[in-house]
């Protein structure tokens, strides 16, 4: 069967995963290392989500956070946790926290004794060195508000939904890329949550504060990740609704872990660094310094 | 709703005690999905393509005709190929009267992405794209409103809220597919845009999802959620024995707006499975929807 016309795959890869008759070539990933490159991940977001809805972290809440590579601390946001004025947004928070705990457990069952530990995380300088970065402010606390909340939970999980996109490729069994595909089902859901909720605060805001912070952090990513303009904001121009984000063809974009890297470790090429002081676990723990 | 509330409340339980206990979650790394078919050799990549263009042209024309009132012939998108060649049966005058401005954004979005989606699979397929097979979306939800107990007819143009219910019956649908498709696709090459098109579709019918309980919060009658939940339990009686489709809100009225399992994971369906909903049949070779069955290799 001659392929079919598929553009802008290999430019986004830099090269086919398929060889010259259109089948897997072996791949360069071993599941164990996407799998557990996806659990550093969603430590970051469990931590995150948990801490925000009930005021502790993974390990108050019954997750296990030990295992293979190097255990670390969770530094927090300096408030506690989210008062959320909005019942329905902390709904949707106690929602994610509890899919994304769920996430853990189930990357640490599949991975068995080859899961890593939790490794040491930042939610407190790395988001004020992000806001930094971004222009958006000296200091953020993503947990100061709802808003900031929501902001804080798509730094995340806008990144995370890519991540999965970019790996789905390169797992070898079928079985686990059938999950993968149900947790970026997952994330997905959870960005659509987060960004309808905060489009709407930010569509009667005059201001248009986390409108304008959020392009500022995609634009953030953009310029971690390579030359790449594809990151967006959730408005338009008009104030017309962006929660997808993709170009024309309306696909969302992966990221391979060499880009992710780069992103949630704050810099271009690192291997420690903004959430993850000490680095991710695991076999996949460098940013791409030329991605 | 006895099953309904046993359903969720489990589901609800599970949740509670994965926060309460460190006891691993018994996970299979296959999950509780189904495991592909053995008949999943014949199939190719072209194949689940074509399958996925069929849904598409059919989410496609729903929007359309919501949000700009007339579709895909009117406002010029292709839709010619191989197989049967169809038209779109459509209730006149469909566009919807937006009361929200927020929601109305929403669909303007939802309404151009699914369009562009058409365009990309068709592009990628080339001369081997299917063409719109006949479509039914009038006679269709009618059906549906009686098989689901909603009523002796559903418009799914009348209203906002209406709009919102029609989506509602299309978009988790959508993403079973794509995701009970990804481990059959037989080029890696293909899985990045698969994946890419599944979290589209995931991002829509969270859209959905989230504004139809953000909508009936604060109806005491709890109207939507009942729908949905009528929908959902019809789904579920046409895909098989498994319990898995979910409605929006727990028996508490908390929101659930990912319909996951105990690990988080949403769910995928086979395309048999997707044909017995679209079809409105277990087994059947066409109805509901596509009156005269899909295009392509994977019609039954």
């Amino acid at each position: 069967m001659a392929p079919l016309a598929l553009s802008g795959v290999g430019s986004i890869f830099g090269a086919t995963r398929a060889d010259a008759a259109g089948k897997r070539k072996a791949s360069i990933l071993s599941d164990t290392d996407i799998l557990n490159f996806a659990l550093n991940l969603e430590y970051l977001e469990g931590e995150y989500y948990t801490k925000a809805v009930y005021g502790t972290g993974l390990a108050a809440n019954g997750v296990t956070v030990s295992g293979a590579g190097t255990a670390g601390t969770t530094t927090y946001p300096a408030t506690a946790k989210v008062t959320f004025s909005d019942p329905r947004i902390l709904g949707y928070a106690t929602e994610i926290a509890l899919d994304e705990i769920a996430h853990i457990k189930f990357l640490q069952s599949a991975l068995g004794n080859a899961a890593i530990a939790k490794p040491a995380i930042d939610l407190a300088g790395a988001f004020n060195a992000s806001a930094q970065a971004a222009g958006i402010s000296n200091t953020f606390d993503p947990y100061a508000s709802d808003a900031a909340f929501l902001l804080g939970g798509l730094t995340l999980t806008d990144v995370g939904m890519t991540a999965y996109i970019g790996a789905a490729a390169f797992i070898n069994s079928k079985s686990v890329l059938a999950s993968a595909a149900g947790i970026l089902a997952t994330e997905s859901y959870h960005a659509a949550t987060l960004r309808t909720n905060l489009y709407r605060i930010n569509y009667s805001d005059s201001t248009q504060f986390y409108g304008q912070a959020l392009n500022k952090i995609s634009d953030l990513r953009d310029s971690l990740d390579g030359p790449r303009d594809l990151d967006q904001g959730m408005t338009n121009a008009d104030g017309t609704s962006n929660i997808l984000v993709a170009d024309a063809s309306t696909i969302a974009f992966p990221r391979l872990p060499g880009q992710v890297l780069n992103i949630v470790y704050s810099k271009i090429g690192a291997t420690s660094g903004g959430f993850f002081p000490n680095g991710v676990n695991g076999g996949l723990t460098a940013g791409n310094p030329n991605p | 709703m006895a099953r309904l509330r046993n359903r969720v409340s489990r589901r609800r339980f599970l949740r509670q005690s994965a926060i309460a206990s460190a006891v691993a979650v018994a996970a299979p790394v296959a999950g509780t999905m189904l495991a592909p078919s053995t008949a999943s050799a014949a199939v190719t990549d072209l194949d689940i393509l074509n399958f996925a263009l069929n849904l598409e042209y059919l989410e496609g024309e729903f929007y359309a005709n919501g949000f700009f009132g007339r579709g895909f012939d009117s406002l010029g998108i292709a839709v010619t190929g191989t197989g049967n060649a169809g038209t779109t049966t459509v209730k006149a005058n469909p566009q919807v009267n937006f009361t929200s401005a927020i929601i109305r954004n929403y669909f303007a979005e939802i309404a151009n992405d699914e369009i562009a989606h058409v365009r990309y699979l068709r592009s990628v397929l080339g001369n081997n794209a299917i063409a719109r097979p006949p479509q039914d979306l009038l006679n269709s939800f009618n059906t549906l409103a009686v098989a689901a107990g909603l009523g002796t007819s559903f418009d799914p143009y009348a209203s906002q809220e209406n709009f919102l219910l029609g989506a509602f019956i299309f978009e988790d649908v959508g993403v079973t597919a794509y995701s009970g498709a990804a481990p059959l696709i037989s080029n890696p090459d293909y899985i990045p845009p698969a994946a890419g098109i599944l979290a589209a579709e995931a991002i829509h019918a969270g859209m959905i999802r989230q504004t139809l309980y953000r909508l009936n919060y604060t109806d005491s009658t709890q109207a939507l959620a009942l729908a949905v939940n009528k929908i959902s339990d019809l789904r579920d009686s046409l895909d098989g024995t498994a319990d898995l489709d979910q409605g929006i809100t727990a028996p508490d009225g908390t929101a659930n707006i990912v319909p996951t399992d105990a690990n988080g994971i949403c769910f995928a369906r086979t395309t048999r499975q997707v044909l017995n909903i679209v079809y409105g049949g277990v087994n059947a070779t066409k109805g509901l929807f596509f009156p005269q069955g899909v295009n392509g290799n994977i019609n039954s």
